[in-house]
């Protein structure tokens, strides 16, 4: 009579998701077609998905050579924690030398090299995609797991309430900023947007910051470019970005901070608003906004120390992004386009200074009183608006004849306009309260001038 | 048997180890005389070790070892790995006679990988008991200077005496395996393109 035996309890991937953190270096094992096997160490074994694990290739070595002519191959993994070693059985599938498996391993190898001084030699030529064939435990003793981390989905469920009650894009990057202080652990956190929001990987544009916390200056209207960086990358290639030893040599560490020569008016071609990120970050973490399959922005989340961020904490703040970006791409087919009964005011008072606000038709950058406010086509709204209250003291306006209005240099596709409008109302907060402006009802915006004006156009 | 097995051998003292690949060529001289001094250094002091193996079917197999000692004089090289943990790589070992070990500094990522096509397998014996407790020892240091504890260096390399093998081989080839683009370089002159 056979005996029953009950089948081995499988071992799914995503359950050594801890052992491929690297805290205990992988060891690979490849070999010649004669049989002859080579062992390394591995700097990244990195998860795919459910069925598929990518190492990184940088150097044409003995197991490069080895994978292209016998494609099996044997990785053994080590927890961290609890010391439990697996083997996994792999099968080479491809090389990867872009989109976003590569760039999110390139991230992240870079932030390894660093560690080991290798920051100069270490780049990735590829990511090598394998098939886990299977899994193996490795008998042995064990130490007790860590504790699961308490609350995450909680967190997750707090978030995504609070993300529901909001009505407006201010309101939505205040919600999901503060949440992620109060809920999730994080101390500095940013929300960046995509100036011209894209389908897939984009190489070109500018993200530019709407909200931060956690920062000495909010940053609101900073830049980056499209690539550069940890958040640049995130958007260009629509992939979480994680280095947990962020080294100030490395290339991700690029963001340019230039003090800035915003407060001197007679530069007009190069300002920058100072990027408000950590100076010394030692873990950063982006992910994409995504809807509609249009990359929107970034969350961007960085600590001072090292190995902040986990794959717990990429799976929350990858679900608050996607939240968040499924909540912006609704408020904006949300939006109605009303036509609002143009509203006028007086100036509140006759004796107080006018402001003296300079535009500078080159690139649309604003000064009030020779302070630097804004540029691109916030700038041209804010001077639009201005120059329609100096007319005829006009303060209601509509989104949709902004849209309307060629000369603002708005798309004519995807234009962001309501990103723009929240750019402008936190940098007039922050550097021009005597000029502010509201929502007044979906599709309209009131602007409240409590300074007489000059208004001077530089060519 | 891979082709590279034919030339190879792979003895044994041991019942469980049924095979027996005598080679017919000479045996390679070891190149354990030629290597740095730091890399002996290292090895005799006790780092993590990972011994690995294929099989017939060229599949892959790798294992920690729970020992390590060199005879450097003899040019002999002996790895100790756990029947119920290590029972693939022994297989392999057993059938096929190859054998690569990478030797680990933790702290460092200094690293240098040993190969061998001629094995001899046999139990270990209580003599093998002073050479094991230090090995432990030596690699209990290594890993809490990375951060870890002693109790978690014992789970991942300790192991009772009575399911151990050890593995005595003769290293003919030598390659430096620190992580950078050197390596995979050859330590010796012996070494061949590996």
């Amino acid at each position: 009579m056979r005996s029953l035996k009950a089948p081995e309890t499988a071992i799914e991937l995503h359950q050594l998701r801890g052992s491929l953190e690297g805290g205990v270096p992988a060891a690979m094992v490849t070999c010649d077609p004669s049989g002859m096997p080579n062992v390394t160490l591995a700097s990244q074994v990195y998860y795919v998905d459910a069925r598929h694990v990518a190492l990184s290739f940088q150097f044409f070595n003995k197991t490069y050579q080895n994978i292209r002519r016998n494609p099996l191959a044997c990785v053994q993994l080590i927890d961290p924690v609890t010391g439990a070693t697996h083997r996994l059985h792999l099968r080479y599938m491809r090389t990867e030398t872009e989109g976003p498996l590569f760039e999110s391993m390139r991230a992240q190898l870079a932030g390894i090299a660093s560690h080991l001084g290798m920051a100069d030699v270490y780049s990735l030529r590829g990511s090598d995609v394998y098939a886990v064939e299977e899994i193996e435990a490795v008998q042995g003793d064990t130490l007790p797991a860590a504790p699961l981390r308490q609350g995450l989905l909680t967190a997750l469920r707090q978030i995504s309430e609070r993300l529901a009650r909001c009505a407006t894009l201010d309101e939505l990057v205040d919600s999901v900023l503060d949440s992620l202080v109060e809920l999730a652990g994080v101390q500095h956190a940013m929300v960046l947007i995509n100036e011209a929001p894209s389908g897939g990987a984009a190489a070109n544009g500018t993200l530019f910051t709407v909200g931060s916390i956690g920062y000495v200056d909010s940053g609101v209207g900073s830049e980056v470019r499209m690539g550069d960086g940890v958040i640049g990358m995130a958007a260009a290639a629509c992939t979480p970005v994680r280095i947990n030893r962020v080294s100030p040599a490395s290339s991700y560490n690029h963001i340019v901070r230039r003090e800035t020569q915003s407060e001197q008016p007679g530069l007009v071609v190069d300002i920058d608003i100072p990027f408000p990120g950590l100076t010394e970050p030692h873990s950063q973490l982006a992910v994409p906004l995504m809807a509609g399959g249009l990359t929107l922005g970034v969350l961007f989340v960085e600590s001072a120390r090292e190995l902040a961020f986990g794959f717990e904490d990429e799976d929350l703040l990858m679900s608050v992004a996607a939240l968040l970006g499924a909540s912006i791409g609704m408020l904006r087919g949300q939006e109605e386009q009303v036509s609002a009964p143009p509203k006028t005011s007086q100036p509140s008072a006759t004796a107080v200074p006018a402001l003296t606000v300079k535009h500078y038709a080159i690139n649309n950058s604003v000064f009030v009183d020779d302070v630097y406010l804004i540029k691109g086509v916030a700038g041209a709204i804010l001077w639009r608006l201005l120059r329609d209250h100096a007319a005829d003291k006009r303060t209601q306006f509509t989104n949709r004849e902004l849209r309307l209005d060629a000369g603002l240099g708005l798309p004519d596709v995807d234009d962001n306009l309501e990103a723009r409008l929240l750019l402008l109302r936190r940098r007039l907060e922050e550097k021009s309260p005597h000029i502010y402006l509201e929502r007044a009802g979906r599709g309209c915006i009131s602007l409240h001038v409590e300074r007489p004006l000059v208004l001077l156009e530089v060519s | 048997m891979t082709p590279a097995a034919k030339g190879r051998r792979c003895t044994t003292s041991s019942a469980e180890f049924a095979m027996d690949h005598l080679s017919a060529s000479k045996p390679r001289p070891s190149v354990l005389a030629d290597l740095d001094p730091q890399y002996l250094a290292m090895i005799e002091r006790g780092v993590p070790v990972l011994v690995a193996s294929c099989n017939a079917k060229l599949r892959p197999s790798v294992s920690m070892a729970v020992g390590c000692t060199l005879d450097v004089f003899a040019g002999e090289m002996t790895v100790f790995l756990s029947r119920r943990s290590g029972a693939e790589v022994l297989g392999n070992i057993a059938s096929q006679g190859c054998i690569a070990v990478i030797c680990v500094e933790p702290i460092s990522h200094r690293a240098v990988q040993l190969k061998s096509g001629a094995v001899q397998c046999r139990s270990a014996k209580a003599s093998d008991e002073a050479a094991l407790a230090r090995y432990l020892a030596s690699v209990e240091e290594e890993f809490v200077q990375v951060g870890h504890t002693r109790e978690f260096c014992r789970c991942v390399v300790s192991r009772r005496r009575s399911e151990l093998v050890a593995l005595t081989f003769v290293p003919d080839q030598a390659f430096n395996q620190t992580p950078g683009p050197q390596a995979g370089a050859a330590l010796s002159s012996l070494a061949g393109n590996r």
